[in-house]
């Protein structure tokens, strides 16, 4: 896995969107056209369309054309490029705190046997 | 809460509780010596820690792992409260995937009664620095990530 700096915030930004993630959640049961995700939200076509570029900007969708229908789809990859940032720092972090809760254990054992 | 708009925000949250007054669990990060004890997940260890703890200062944590070898976490203080608070900005030196990405960590330290509870919390943050406002919405997403990749 490698983010740059750029391709981090293009695809936090795109997550940090809860429209967008229910659209993503929609893609990952297979793939769609633009006015099937419109669907379930109260909002004008424009607006999704704006959520889309949005979500194809950072990688996480991509979209084809077919005669007048744009099929969407989800690219797994980029996603879980996401997890993984997630995953890496979440066990690194875990790992610490076990790491300082064994230091502080044997500190404190250390200092009740003086 | 919901991240202000053209303010994206994820973030990561750990949360637990050790068997130390907070004084103790503070000085664990911030003493060089200290750090340098128990410093790095299962297999790492840390040889030498530098830090300047005020606001603004620098710290630089050397840690050695078996895959990577020898690799650096470094950042500047944006808050020092002892021993409540900390905050710094994280970046990798040395760890080709994630070099030169920078990242926001916070570390509250909570007592409770001889316990001390840590809540960490590990951000993205935007490239404009002008983040005075502390009140960032978060909304952790892992569970719906992974979800959606099974």
């Amino acid at each position: 896995m490698r983010l740059s700096s750029s391709a981090l915030d293009k695809m936090f930004s795109a997550l940090a969107d809860p429209t967008r993630r229910a659209i993503l959640s929609r893609l990952a049961q297979g793939e769609s056209s633009v006015g099937e995700l419109a669907a379930p939200f109260d909002m004008s076509l424009p607006a999704v369309s704006k959520h889309l570029r949005v979500l194809e900007g950072a990688g996480l969708m991509t979209r084809e054309r077919e005669g007048r229908v744009h099929r969407c789809r989800l690219n797994p990859e980029s996603l879980k490029d996401a997890v993984e940032w997630f995953s890496f720092y979440r066990q690194f972090w875990e790992g610490q705190f076990d790491a300082l809760s064994n230091y502080l254990n044997e500190v404190s054992e250390q200092e009740t046997s003086k | 809460m919901t991240a202000p708009e053209g303010r994206p925000e994820i973030t990561l949250h750990l949360t637990r509780t050790f068997q130390s007054p907070r004084e103790k669990v503070f000085r664990a990060w911030t003493d060089p010596e200290e750090i340098t004890k128990w410093w790095g997940p299962e297999g790492c260890s840390s040889p030498s820690a530098e830090i300047d703890l005020r606001v603004g200062g620098r710290y630089r944590i050397a840690m050695t792992t078996p895959e990577m070898g020898e690799i650096y976490s470094t950042g500047e203080y944006r808050e020092v409260i002892p021993p409540e608070r900390l905050v710094f900005t994280w970046v990798w030196e040395k760890v080709p995937e994630m070099e030169g990405v920078e990242t926001l960590m916070t570390l509250e330290f909570r007592e409770k009664g001889d316990s001390t509870e840590i809540i960490l919390t590990h951000e993205r943050f935007p490239t404009e620095k002008d983040r005075d406002n502390h009140e960032w919405g978060w909304n952790s997403c892992l569970d719906c990530l992974e979800k959606m990749l099974v």
